[in-house]
């Protein structure tokens, strides 16, 4: 099997071959942070391919670490994302003050799979859906998620907090058994 | 305090899955691939915007040839397409600087002067620091140049309209 540094040598060269094997790569974590934020698979789709696109005709970008491509190129993908969200004059949701309310409301995570997981998430409003996977899904800190959104690392502290009391409340309303895949 | 939800999620990311890509996907970046390596780089202009911004691209061209025949090199077809999609994002540069411009009459009196005088800055594209390399890798720079002046642009129109918003 063809070693990543070799691959990413002949992309710099331009050869067609190791560009299809580079996208083949890393197309579906890029396309799965995209969708994530955006909510739609061609949009997604639309913008991995970018992304991943970018990198190859900005060789600058290679970088023989995959690690370090993926995280890369997922964090071009979730600022172009991020962009067009914003374009479509995104707001971060305003929940209410009840959504302040200590931690007695959160569900017990043993009743709780990653299906309902992942269903509530998509139910959530678009702004605490990436919030809530910018933290939890991609690793960001508070300080990171200020810069990607553009916002204040309080205004993000803020949001957060309630964007996974609006987990916690989606999650109330289903039940199910056991955290597992 | 952490909640265990959170703390299960924070550990357990890859518990959310890989969503399946559309079919055809890597048909479709092969040819996003193969159009990016076509000569053609700059897209088509249309109508009255076309003529213009073809006697713009046409007076560089002549400046860069008069340039070029001083200093005893004559020109390729390299320099005049980066001359071309130089002159292609000054006038899409301007065009974008226009629009929020119009909306002037929104901005806070108390920053109107220094938000135009930021909008004039970034309706002129900036070439600084473009080295004489490869002619695909120059107008690479040059849009990366456009797109941080076009973003910074857009960003400044979502100011106004968010003042504009608060302030009714």
């Amino acid at each position: 099997m063809e070693g990543f540094s070799n691959i990413v040598s002949r992309c710099r060269a331009g050869d067609r071959d190791a560009q299809m094997r580079f996208y083949s790569l890393f197309c579906n974590k890029v396309f799965g942070s995209s969708l994530r934020i955006l909510g739609d698979r061609m949009e997604a789709e639309e913008v991995m391919q970018e992304s991943i696109l970018k990198v190859l005709t900005k060789t600058e970008l290679l970088n023989d670490d995959p690690g370090i491509m993926e995280a890369v190129l997922r964090r071009i993908a979730i600022n172009h994302s991020i962009d067009l969200c914003r374009r479509r004059r995104l707001e971060l949701v305003e929940l209410s003050p009840r959504h302040d309310r200590l931690e007695e409301d959160e569900p017990d995570t043993a009743a709780i799979t990653m299906a309902d997981v992942r269903s509530a998430m998509e139910n959530l409003p678009q702004g605490c859906r990436i919030i809530l996977n910018l933290k939890l899904v991609e690793g960001y800190d508070n300080e990171e998620i200020a810069g990607i959104l553009d916002v204040s690392a309080s205004a993000v502290r803020s949001q957060y907090s309630r964007a996974r009391r609006k987990l916690a409340e989606e999650l109330k309303k289903k039940k199910g058994y056991g955290i597992g895949a | 305090m952490v909640s265990e939800l959170e703390k299960y999620l924070s550990e357990n990311p890859e518990s959310f899955g890989q969503p399946e890509l559309p079919e055809g996907h890597e048909e479709r970046f092969l040819a996003r691939l193969e159009k990016q390596a076509r000569p053609a780089a700059v897209p088509k202009r249309r109508g009255s915007f076309a003529r213009l911004a073809g006697f713009v691209g046409l007076a560089a061209s002549i400046a860069l040839l008069l340039l070029l025949v001083r200093n005893n090199r004559p020109p390729t077809l390299e320099d005049s397409r980066f001359m071309e999609a130089a002159a292609y994002f000054s006038y899409e540069l301007r065009s974008a600087a226009e629009e929020v411009r119009q909306l002037a009459g929104y901005i806070d009196p108390a920053y109107r002067q220094e938000i135009l005088e930021d909008i004039d800055m970034l309706s002129v594209l900036s070439t600084e620091g473009i080295p004489d390399t490869h002619e695909e890798d120059r107008i690479g720079m040059l849009f990366e140049s456009y797109e941080a002046q076009v973003n910074s642009l857009r960003m400044i129109e979502d100011s106004i309209m968010q003042f504009a918003a608060t302030d009714q």
